[in-house]
């Protein structure tokens, strides 16, 4: 079920909250791009310190160090460092899979107004983009911020559970990436992975999941209806089946956690059980997906 | 008459051979309840629509069919589980199975009805008592057997503990009597298996009562059957014609062809007869010149018995009688020379089969062989007796009414202590038999002669025109002819007593030899002295001769004649058997262990309830 106003009130509400001790780890990385607020990776014009180096010519005399030449004779140049405004690209897997609960619904609300809360207070150039099942739609930041992207979300259809093509996002270079998607879909976890660091970009994932989906008490008689295709399929469950596929879900993500450390991108399981920020402090922040604010 | 509790809980247990029975078979009608469970949880058990995104991550089932739903909707319920084990236990406490307990022994008598109709049923008859036995078989250890007919004076047909052996017994068995009470031989049965053994009469015709705690198997079925129901062989204008009845005992019209056989392979066209529904009708034909063995035959039928009629030119032994009458009693030596078949005056110098002599002074002449006496006083005018006429209870005048016979009261020639006296007037015997001493060197067997005596006489009375004279005459006439020796041509019936219809001084062995047509020796048996009593009638019809030496005693033609027994329209299907387990043939094969089986139906039901309650509450969660 897709979220109402209500549910997204409170998804703002808790993000807010949220973001107040929790943010993006946006400052323990050096960025490149525009003038902004954050520490760049060359040199600027901040009031940060950088390092010395001889001075040349055409080098602005300002920042001669004039107290070095008195004690030494040479010119010497300060360097301060560059602040740069990064850029952060909210991909928001807008899959039937993600509203499957009102649970996991208001779960992943409350990430998508977490990270452009985030990513707001860092001062960053946002892009979102809704993933939908066949196609991807960007909005615009004030869309979600004005609780209007439930409206602009692509319109469902049934499609099988594949990955998202990520490299037919045009991603910013240098930016961050942040991927929130509950990964229920079959494919190489490498392929989006490798899409996310694309363009020297670096990526996070937040991965919001339901209890019902992780340790589900089916038992007898049931007929399953695949939110994404919309197939139904008559099973009876019992114990042997449900112990192999809690060993099937725990192996799909086994995977996918191995294979976003091999691309160095932070993956985040996030319950959607409890508040947002106990759930993000318990999964984000000890993959590095989130760092406290203080 | 104790119904079968449940004919149908059997055949498992009887194909399987586990000696196994239930006291209570119509408790394992509580096993209708195991659909019913399931029945309820199938209806009850709705499937649960579950919205997921993780259906790839279920592993994809082998047998995947559209059919497997509704199946799988049954599988792995434990209050289900739990409802059908307190079924089966229900069951298994109400039905009360029984094991036999060691050395048992189950008695069956199996009384089977002799009639001749009971060939159709034999192969339905072997096959229920197959199934009757074996369910025996599973009550006790060792089972015994014992067949009987319904006749108690025939010899039992099997007696053993070997099924086998008791249905080839029956297998050999060829009914040929007709109706018999079976009471006599079904109390019989009753005492020699006890109590508490099962006694089976087995008939193809429902009874609707049995003593002796019998139970019914009856095997028949209607049947339209056609048959000849007899035949006879008379006079008419001077030639010898046969005359036979054939009768339609269906509900349906028949046509029927039929010809005549005889002798050296002498056969007469095919005729049809056409019967209405229940109808007979008459067929007749002049004897074929020169014929001496003759068989009608009618088309086959289910029931055969009686679509053939073997039967012999009718050529009575030869009688032959001398008289020394006055000529007021001529008439009497007169009717019997024309009534009896084969009498004749005896020629001059020849001896005399029967006498007839009248008294003179009070004094019968002596006559050492059969003959009839009588008085010859008497008076025109004298009176009558006045006392009433009564015979006395003898098969010479059984049947026969004398009230009517008038006799002067004349002096009349008085009775010997030895004589026999049939009819009475008062004190005064009219008719009696009085035995002739057997001559010197006369075998000691031998039937002695007897003289009919009238004590009084004819010529003075109305015996002329009394009908019991004349029938007593003629008794005795042929009770002489019986005993003369020489060939006798009999009608017989299958398995009839040959005993009777032999002269009686015998000298030698007897040959009993049955013929064929053509008057060939099909087979023969010797027949010692003592085994006369067992002489009979072939079972099968045909032809029969029994011979002394070269002498021939008996030709005979066996003809079933029984119409009753070609009538099946009364015979039916029925089988109304007991349940046969008793106390000292099987044992409780549960008995020590119902507090066990209460409590675990106890607690079946109470995990039952609390499963249910637990799934309710998930449910609703």
């Amino acid at each position: 079920m897709l979220p109402d106003s209500q549910m997204l009130l409170d998804a703002a509400r808790q993000a807010a909250a949220c973001a107040a001790r929790l943010r993006l780890p946006l400052r323990t990385r050096v960025w490149q791009g525009a003038a902004g607020e954050l520490a760049g990776a060359g040199t600027g014009a901040s009031m940060d310190f950088q390092d010395h180096r001889p001075y040349f010519p055409g080098d602005d005399p300002r920042h001669i160090n004039w107290q070095a030449y008195a004690r030494t004779g040479q010119y010497t140049m300060k360097l301060y460092r560059e602040e740069v405004r990064p850029s952060v690209d909210i991909l928001f897997d807008a899959s039937p899979s993600m509203f499957l609960t009102p649970e996991k619904a208001l779960r992943s609300a409350g990430l998508l107004h977490f990270t452009l809360e985030c990513a707001q207070r860092g001062g960053a150039a946002l892009s979102i983009h809704l993933l939908g099942q066949t196609a991807a739609r960007a909005i615009e930041p004030a869309s979600v911020a004005a609780m209007r992207w439930v409206d602009e979300l692509p319109a469902a259809t049934a499609s099988p559970n594949t990955l998202p093509d990520l490299h037919a996002i045009r991603l910013r270079p240098n930016g961050l990436r942040v991927w929130i998607s509950d990964l229920l879909c079959t494919g190489d976890p490498a392929v989006p992975l490798r899409a996310l660091g694309h363009g020297h970009g670096s990526g996070i994932i937040l991965c919001p999941f339901a209890p019902e989906e992780a340790a589900p008490e089916w038992a007898g008689a049931c007929d399953f209806l695949d939110v994404e295709s919309g197939r139904r399929e008559a099973r009876h469950i019992d114990a042997g089946v449900l112990r192999r596929y809690r060993a099937a879900y725990d192996a799909h993500f086994q995977l996918w956690k191995e294979q976003a450390r091999r691309f160095r991108t932070p993956l985040a399981r996030i319950a959607a059980t409890g508040s947002l920020e106990s759930a993000l402090a318990s999964g984000a922040l000890p993959a590095g997906a989130v760092e406290t604010g203080t | 008459m104790p119904e079968f509790r449940l004919a149908q809980a059997g055949p498992l247990w009887l194909t399987l051979h586990v000696p196994l029975s239930f006291a209570n078979p119509l408790g394992l009608l509580a096993l209708l309840g195991v659909p019913a469970v399931l029945a309820i949880h199938y209806l009850q058990r709705r499937t649960r629509t579950i919205p997921v995104a993780t259906l790839f991550l279920i592993e994809q089932r082998r047998d995947q069919s559209r059919m497997g739903r509704r199946f799988e909707r049954l599988i792995g319920s434990w209050p289900m589980w739990l409802q059908l084990l307190i079924v089966v236990l229900l069951a298994a406490h109400l039905s009360q199975p029984r094991w036999p307990l060691a050395g048992s022994v189950q008695r069956l008598a199996v009384v089977v009805d002799g009639s001749a109709s009971m060939r159709v049923s034999k192969r339905d008859l072997l096959h229920q008592l197959t199934t009757v036995a074996q369910r025996c078989q599973s009550l006790a250890r060792r089972t015994e057997y014992l067949v009987l007919l319904d006749d108690p004076t025939q010899a039992r047909l099997y007696a053993g503990d070997s099924l086998p052996a008791m249905l080839q017994a029956l297998e050999r068995w060829n009914p040929v009597g007709g109706p018999v009470d079976p009471t006599p031989s079904l109390r019989l049965a009753r005492e020699r298996v006890g109590k508490h053994g099962l006694v089976v009469y087995a008939t193809d015709t429902p009874l609707e009562k049995l003593p002796a705690d019998a139970v019914l198997l009856a095997v028949g079925h209607p049947l339209a059957n056609i048959g000849i129901t007899g035949l006879s062989v008379g006079q008419q204008d001077g030639q010898a014609v046969w005359r036979a009845l054939v009768c339609n005992r269906s509900a349906s019209p028949q046509t029927r062809a039929w010809h005549l056989e005889w002798d050296q392979g002498m056969r007469s066209p095919d005729a049809l007869v056409r019967l209405a529904a229940g109808g007979m009708e008459s067929l007749s034909a002049a004897m074929p010149a020169g014929a001496t063995r003759l068989r009608l035959v009618l088309d086959k039928d289910e029931f055969s018995l009686d679509d053939s009629f073997a039967f012999l030119t009718p050529t009575p032994k030869p009688l032959t009688y001398r008289h020394s009458l006055p000529a007021g009693l001529n008439w009497l030596p007169e009717r019997l020379g024309r009534s009896v078949p084969g009498m004749a005056a005896a020629a001059p110098g020849m001896a005399a089969d029967i006498v007839l002599a009248a008294a003179s002074d009070g004094q019968f002449p002596t006559v050492l062989g059969s003959g009839i006496l009588m008085s010859a006083t008497g008076d025109a005018n004298a009176k009558t007796l006045a006392q009433p006429v009564v015979a006395v209870h003898h098969p010479m005048v059984a049947g026969l009414s004398w009230e009517t016979l008038t006799v002067q009261d004349v002096p009349m020639v008085p009775a010997k202590p030895s004589d026999v006296v049939l009819v009475w007037c008062g004190p005064q015997p009219l008719v009696s038999l009085r035995p002739v001493p057997l001559a010197e060197g006369a075998a000691a067997a031998a039937t002695p002669a007897q003289q009919l005596v009238l004590h009084f006489n004819p010529e003075f009375s109305n015996m002329e025109r009394l009908p019991a004279a004349a029938v007593l005459f003629l008794r005795y006439c042929e009770e002489v002819r019986l005993a003369k020796r020489g060939t006798s041509r009999d009608q017989l019936e299958p398995r009839q007593a040959l005993a009777p219809l032999l002269p009686g001084e015998l000298h030698g062995e007897l040959v009993s030899e049955t013929l064929d047509l053509a008057g060939n020796i099909v087979s023969s048996r010797n027949i010692p002295p003592n085994g006369l009593a067992g002489l009979r009638a072939p079972d099968e019809p045909g032809f029969l001769r029994v011979r002394e030496g070269a002498t021939t005693l008996i030709d005979g033609a066996v003809a079933f004649a029984d119409a009753r027994e070609g009538d099946f329209r009364a015979c039916a299907t029925r089988v109304a058997t007991t349940d046969v387990a008793s106390d000292s043939t099987a044992g409780d094969a549960l008995g020590p262990w119902w507090p066990m089986v209460v409590l675990l139906v106890l607690l079946a039901l109470l995990a039952s309830w609390a499963l249910i309650g637990k799934a309710s509450r998930t449910q609703t969660h």
